[in-house]
């Protein structure tokens, strides 16, 4: 990002630097500057929300074995950002509540890679959610936003775009509303035990940066989440009908 | 009078190098991500890669005058919806001048998407995996390859290859891909 940045910096300077030695003294005249078209928002986020009442599918089977992980202590600062605070309005918008043992028995859980993704990534400059998120809001350029606290990435060949997912590990709620990269690195991943057949795959949870670097969300992260990337998640509800009170 | 001319045309051809270099990087670094990139068609305007939607989502690069088709790869999101569309249609297409080589960039979005390179040759079109040119580091958790920016000289491309390691480190490294030996690509680091 940096070296491209400087790049065409550099660009800029040598181009402007031949045409003011190459002009001569006389009086100029004032031109005109184009300006930006705006990006189209609302008629992709309606698109994207089609999209996520259309998903579905089974593409997993849960692990047999039901021992019921231990929750996190439900800090989410490690995430950055709002992400305490947005996981609450989730969840109260949602009617979700630190779940029961009870609960957990009764979700499918899988492993998963639990791994961070944060907005400093430099291939990853605008936020590309492939399916409406809760808050229906959207980036300039149509996708919906990602939130820090409540968003996570999956592939959705195993999990179901819009899914509601939760991870002990954070004691989070989520939804599966972007797939980023996940998917692609499924058949290198496939000796894994996230990829086994009950693995979940890759699961991406969005940080917000701030000041820190693409590493050290990610190492945050880790530390916060232990076990060297692996973890359990629990899909609470396959597809985005948990939003409706749907299957 | 001379003078404003001379910085008019001087900040036009800035503003037209600045775009240039702005679009061609992937993902684009400003604007609508959306838009493709390169130009489809072949500069002796013979063939052309198009996204195909039939069944699956793929690209597919044909005779213009007969529909023959050439080549065919599947779209990284191959599902037909309309926001797999929307990806697939961001493609860029980069054919060198002589229009003997063409690289098919999909959209990069968190190292997501291929890079592919085919060579033509007497009307038949042979791909060319850009992961066996430069393959991932062994420290590479995720990468690929995008153009960027396109061709430099008429037989040399200039690439990136974008990193995420197992620690979780961020890195970019540019190669150039010399095609004068179409057989024997020569690939060499670039600044």
């Amino acid at each position: 990002m940096h070296g491209r940045g400087a790049q065409i910096v550099r660009i800029a300077a040598m181009t402007t630097t031949l045409f003011i030695l190459g002009c001569d003294d006389e009086p100029n005249v004032e031109s005109e500057s184009p300006s930006d078209p705006s990006q189209p928002g609302q008629r992709d986020f309606v698109q994207a929300k089609q999209i996520a009442n259309a998903a579905g599918g089974n593409s997993i089977t849960p692990g047999s074995n039901h021992t019921t992980t231990a929750q996190g202590n439900g800090n989410l600062d490690v995430l950055g950002g709002d992400a305490n605070q947005n996981q609450q309005a989730f969840r109260e918008k949602y009617g979700l509540t630190d779940p029961t043992q009870d609960q957990l028995s009764q979700w499918d859980q899988y492993n998963a890679r639990l791994t961070a993704y944060s907005n400093n990534d430099s291939d990853w400059q605008y936020p590309t959610a492939a399916s409406a998120n809760w808050m229906g809001t959207t980036w300039t350029n149509g996708d919906p936003l990602a939130v820090e606290g409540t968003t996570v990435s999956v592939d959705f060949n195993r999990i179901p775009r819009g899914s509601l997912i939760y991870i002990p590990a954070l004691n989070m709620y989520a939804e599966a509303n972007d797939t980023g990269a996940t998917g692609m690195w499924a058949n290198s991943d496939a000796g894994q035990m996230d990829y086994d057949s009950n693995g979940a795959g890759r699961v991406d949870v969005y940080n917000l940066a701030g000041d820190r670097s693409s590493g050290e969300v990610e190492q945050e992260f880790q530390n916060q989440v232990g076990s060297n990337e692996y973890g359990q998640i629990y899909i609470v509800h396959r597809g985005p009908g948990w939003k409706t009170g749907g299957n | 009078m001379r003078s404003s001319n001379c910085l008019l045309l001087g900040t036009v051809v800035l503003t037209w190098l600045t775009a240039s270099a702005v679009m061609a990087q992937n993902p684009p670094l400003a604007g609508d991500p959306y838009v493709p990139r390169g130009k489809p068609t072949s500069p002796d305007g013979e063939y052309e890669w198009r996204v195909d939607s039939d069944a699956r989502i793929s690209y597919r690069l044909i005779n213009v005058e007969t529909g023959k088709e050439l080549a065919s790869v599947n779209a990284y999101y191959p599902e037909v919806n309309s926001a797999d569309l929307r990806y697939a249609k961001a493609f860029g297409v980069f054919w060198n001048e002589e229009g003997t080589v063409v690289a098919l960039d999909e959209l990069n979005r968190r190292r997501a998407g291929n890079l592919y390179f085919f060579v033509m040759r007497s009307g038949m079109a042979s791909e060319i995996r850009s992961e066996k040119l430069i393959p991932l580091p062994a420290e590479a958790d995720e990468g690929r390859l995008v153009v960027d920016p396109g061709w430099v000289s008429p037989t040399t491309i200039r690439v990136r290859q974008a990193v995420k390691t197992k620690k979780g480190e961020f890195s970019s490294t540019y190669f150039s891909i010399d095609f004068e030996n179409p057989d024997a690509p020569k690939v060499l680091p670039a600044g």
